[in-house]
């Protein structure tokens, strides 16, 4: 069922609220924890819940409701940010770190070319156990930034302009976390392609 | 024309659809000429479309009654 339906019935009917907490909770509790970190995130995430339930029949459909619901998690963490007094540091643009740029050579041509992959479907790999294993390890190697803006990106589908805003970070930086961990999880599938283990 | 350090460092834009035309159509011009560039952008894309595909980590029931909950209370708890 689609998001209007579903909407024009929550606030009577709470099996239709149910599946919108279903279907956006994910996304929701990677954002806070992007902001205010594990530990309070899941306790920020009811409290936006809580306050979308409140604030539904003000819901003008302006924006996606996803969208919305992100802006309600967003400022919820970052107000109990603010009330813990707790500090985010952002370190991840400090260095050059140039991924994959060692595999060129100086003429700006392959040194060390993609090897050929065994498995060139996603259904492929991901039908293998042991790599949804070691993909679930490669996520946790990125920093809790660049993990952030990777899953909103290509797991939620949000645009640059909203990581930018629930990152506090400028596009540019935002392009440079997404390039980086898509280009780290490239090297370790490629290197789970030719060895078969993480 | 474009190297193939070049190509990687326009991978997103490419992929995204997001390159003006000039820069897609230099782009183009490499793959047509260049295999292992070929082979890196399908690998990429393969790579971006792995980590669409992957569960995010599944919800636990309890959390969402939880919050069903919440509400409940509150609904009650109105005048």
């Amino acid at each position: 069922m689609e998001d209007k339906q579903l909407i024009a019935s929550a606030l009577d009917d709470h099996r239709a609220f149910k599946i919108l907490v279903e279907r956006y909770y994910s996304v929701m509790l990677v954002v806070a924890k992007s902001i205010i970190g594990d530990s309070l995130a899941e306790e920020v995430v009811q409290e936006a819940w809580l306050a979308a339930y409140n604030n539904l029949s003000k819901f003008e459909g302006r924006s996606s409701l996803k969208t919305w619901l992100i802006t309600i998690v967003s400022n919820e963490a970052k107000t109990r940010l603010r009330k813990e007094s707790k500090t985010v540091s952002i370190g991840d643009f400090s260095d050059d770190e140039s991924v994959l740029y060692d595999r060129f050579g100086s003429d700006g041509h392959w040194s060390k070319p993609p090897s050929s992959w065994h498995n060139e479907t996603p259904d492929a790999l991901l039908s293998n156990q042991q790599f949804s294993r070691c993909l679930k390890k490669y996520m946790l190697k990125l920093s809790e930034q660049a993990r952030t803006a990777l899953t909103l990106k290509d797991m939620h589908g949000l645009s640059l302009d909203e990581i930018c805003n629930i990152l506090g970070v400028t596009a540019s930086n935002v392009r440079v976390l997404i390039h980086r961990s898509r280009h780290k999880i490239f090297e370790h599938i490629e290197k789970f392609q030719e060895t078969g283990s993480c | 024309m474009l190297t193939c350090k070049n190509i990687s460092e326009l991978s997103d834009e490419y992929l995204e659809g997001e390159l003006p035309f000039k820069k897609k159509l230099s782009v183009k011009l490499h793959l047509a000429i260049c295999k292992n560039c070929r082979r890196y952008l399908n690998y990429l894309q393969l790579t971006v479309n792995v980590v669409r595909q992957s569960e995010s980590s599944s919800i636990d029931k309890n959390t969402i009654n939880e919050i069903m909950d919440k509400i409940e209370l509150e609904v009650q708890n109105k005048p």
